[in-house]
């Protein structure tokens, strides 16, 4: 044989060793986030934009969609749960008495909820944010905030003002803990081109980045938490309190419903 | 003798300092870009009252890395599969390589020498933009920390920071890593080289074909295509930056990147062996 097709032979071997090597065999990690049995002394938060989208058109929560989304609450027995695009009041109750007798809940600002079977828990929320919900409680013996919003799907500057002013907020209150989740319609994820899903992403690195520096993003690589493949919804967590286990319950929603609910389980360090 | 005559060439060619020249303006471009950017988001004219940007992040090492990241995924491969695309078939169209391969030289010795001096380039050419770019950032912007945040670069997916000498160590053992890289564009540009009759043609094929794979690469509705592209695994490189290094991801998207530039480089190397010469 000749030297060339030799030295050919070579470079396919090679290559295919290299390939080989670059083959990653390892099972995905991206295995769906299944909540765990809630253990005890963890606290267990859950948001959840319950609105979806019908030929283009988005909608808040439906009445028909109500038994499901009760369902998948019930089986996530969380502490609290804070809803968005829920700007009716008696739907929300519905939701809240489709769950239990024990179960209250009420309305912030704009489509913003919450509901809980948790005693003593105290409601708050910034005036100058549009759409909001926030609770705040004692969780062995010290106090904990939580502020949810549900941010402007199409402005990205609607949005970096809202979180800004929210987070603001938030700092401002007294407690031991804080805790920022919600719809906050960001993505910008390390592998897409989010720039197809917003009109500024340069402003959504802003105000992603803003919260980033201060808490930690639970859900963060854990999976998109909306319908197409994107994540949109977060819970950001102060560094006092520990992650036990965090990210999108897939498989819930239901009809034309386009996000999944987001549940993290936190307790003190 | 063949690698100095073909070292002459290509001294001789100029493509050499047209693509250090381009790298130079594009360099000085970016600097005032940066230099602007900066100055808008620090003094007055900042758009957005929530946001991770200051005085600190604007120094000499975040400058060197815009400069080097956008510089290595839009202008290097441009020069890179240039001057693949020039290599066999220019020598094609001008009659040359009748000439060169009647020394006599045997055709695997003329691909090798050729390939081996294009990939020389290819790494002096990303070492000197590195290097320019970290001189320019010292002395125009000033150091500093390396702080990377989500969403900028695409390069980490939480807010992390260097210190400048771990920076510098990492902006090093980068530039092997991102002339491996280019070696992908280079061998392809090459293997096209070895089918094509005049330069023009293999370059502009070379140039074009790399864009349309570094786009669907990069848009994620094509995610299922994106394991089959070279142009997916161009910017591994990025990973050496992180706090924390993933040694095995980046051993794995490394062997992914050679395994690559060996295929075409095999294609390129059978192509060439097995086609007749004329004239």
């Amino acid at each position: 044989m000749k030297s060339g097709a030799w030295a050919e032979l070579l470079l396919w071997v090679a290559a295919v060793a290299l390939f080989a090597v670059g083959a990653d065999f390892r099972a995905p990690d991206a295995s769906p986030f299944e909540p765990p049995k809630r253990a005890p002394g963890v606290l267990r938060l859950v948001t959840w934009n319950v609105g979806g989208a019908e030929n283009g058109t988005p909608h808040s929560l439906r009445a028909g969609h109500v038994p499901a989304v009760a369902d998948a609450l019930a089986a996530l027995d969380a502490d609290v749960v804070f809803v968005q695009e829920v700007p009716d009041s008696e739907l929300l109750r519905t939701l809240a008495r489709a769950l239990g007798s024990d179960w209250n809940a009420w309305r912030g600002r704009g489509d913003c909820g919450v509901i809980t079977r948790r005693p003593s828990v105290e409601r708050w929320g910034p005036r100058r944010v549009r759409n909001q919900a926030g609770v705040r409680f004692e969780l062995d013996g010290r106090e904990l905030v939580v502020l949810s919003t549900h941010a402007d799907a199409f402005s990205a500057k609607e949005r970096n003002e809202a979180i800004g002013e929210a987070l603001d907020a938030l700092f401002d209150e007294p407690g031991a803990g804080k805790v920022f989740l919600g719809d906050l319609n960001l993505d910008v994820d390390l592998d897409k081109k989010s720039e197809l899903f917003s009109d500024d992403l340069h402003a959504d690195v802003e105000s992603y980045n803003v919260l980033a520096e201060r808490f930690v993003d639970a859900g963060l690589g854990r999976g998109p938490t909306a319908e197409p493949d994107r994540r949109l919804d977060y819970a950001f967590v102060s560094r006092e309190l520990e992650i036990v286990a965090a990210g999108p319950w897939l498989g819930r929603r239901t009809g034309t419903m386009d996000h999944h609910p987001v549940v993290v389980d936190l307790r003190w360090r | 003798m063949i690698a100095r005559l073909e070292l002459l060439r290509l001294w001789r060619s100029r493509r050499p300092w047209i693509a250090a020249g381009a790298l130079v303006l594009f360099l000085g471009l970016m600097l005032v870009g940066f230099y602007t950017y900066a100055q808008s988001k620090t003094r007055g004219a900042v758009r957005f009252e929530y946001t991770f940007e200051n005085e600190s992040y604007f120094n000499g090492l975040t400058f060197a890395l815009y400069a080097f990241y956008f510089g290595f995924v839009l202008l290097l491969p441009v020069f890179v599969a240039t001057e693949g695309g020039a290599q066999i078939a220019g020598d094609t169209a001008s009659g040359n390589l009748g000439l060169l391969l009647a020394r006599p030289v045997s055709k695997t010795r003329l691909f090798f020498t050729k390939l081996g001096l294009a990939a020389l380039f290819c790494v002096l050419l990303v070492g000197l933009f590195l290097g320019v770019s970290l001189l320019v950032g010292l002395v125009a912007v000033g150091w500093g920390e390396l702080a990377l945040y989500p969403g900028v670069l695409q390069m980490t997916d939480r807010p992390q920071h260097l210190g400048q000498q771990e920076a510098l160590a990492r902006f090093l053992i980068a530039w092997p890593a991102a002339s491996a890289s280019l070696l992908c564009p280079l061998a392809f540009s090459l293997w096209i080289s070895t089918w094509a009759k005049s330069a023009v043609n293999a370059v502009g094929l070379s140039v074009s074909l790399y864009l349309v794979l570094y786009v669907i690469s990069e848009v994620h509705f094509f995610q299922d295509l994106r394991p089959w592209l070279f142009t997916s695994y161009a910017t591994w490189w990025r990973a050496l930056f992180r706090e924390r290094i993933d040694w095995n991801a980046a051993l794995h998207d490394g062997a992914r990147v050679l395994g690559f530039a060996t295929l075409f480089t095999a294609l390129a190397l059978r192509r060439f062996r097995t086609r007749e010469e004329h004239g």
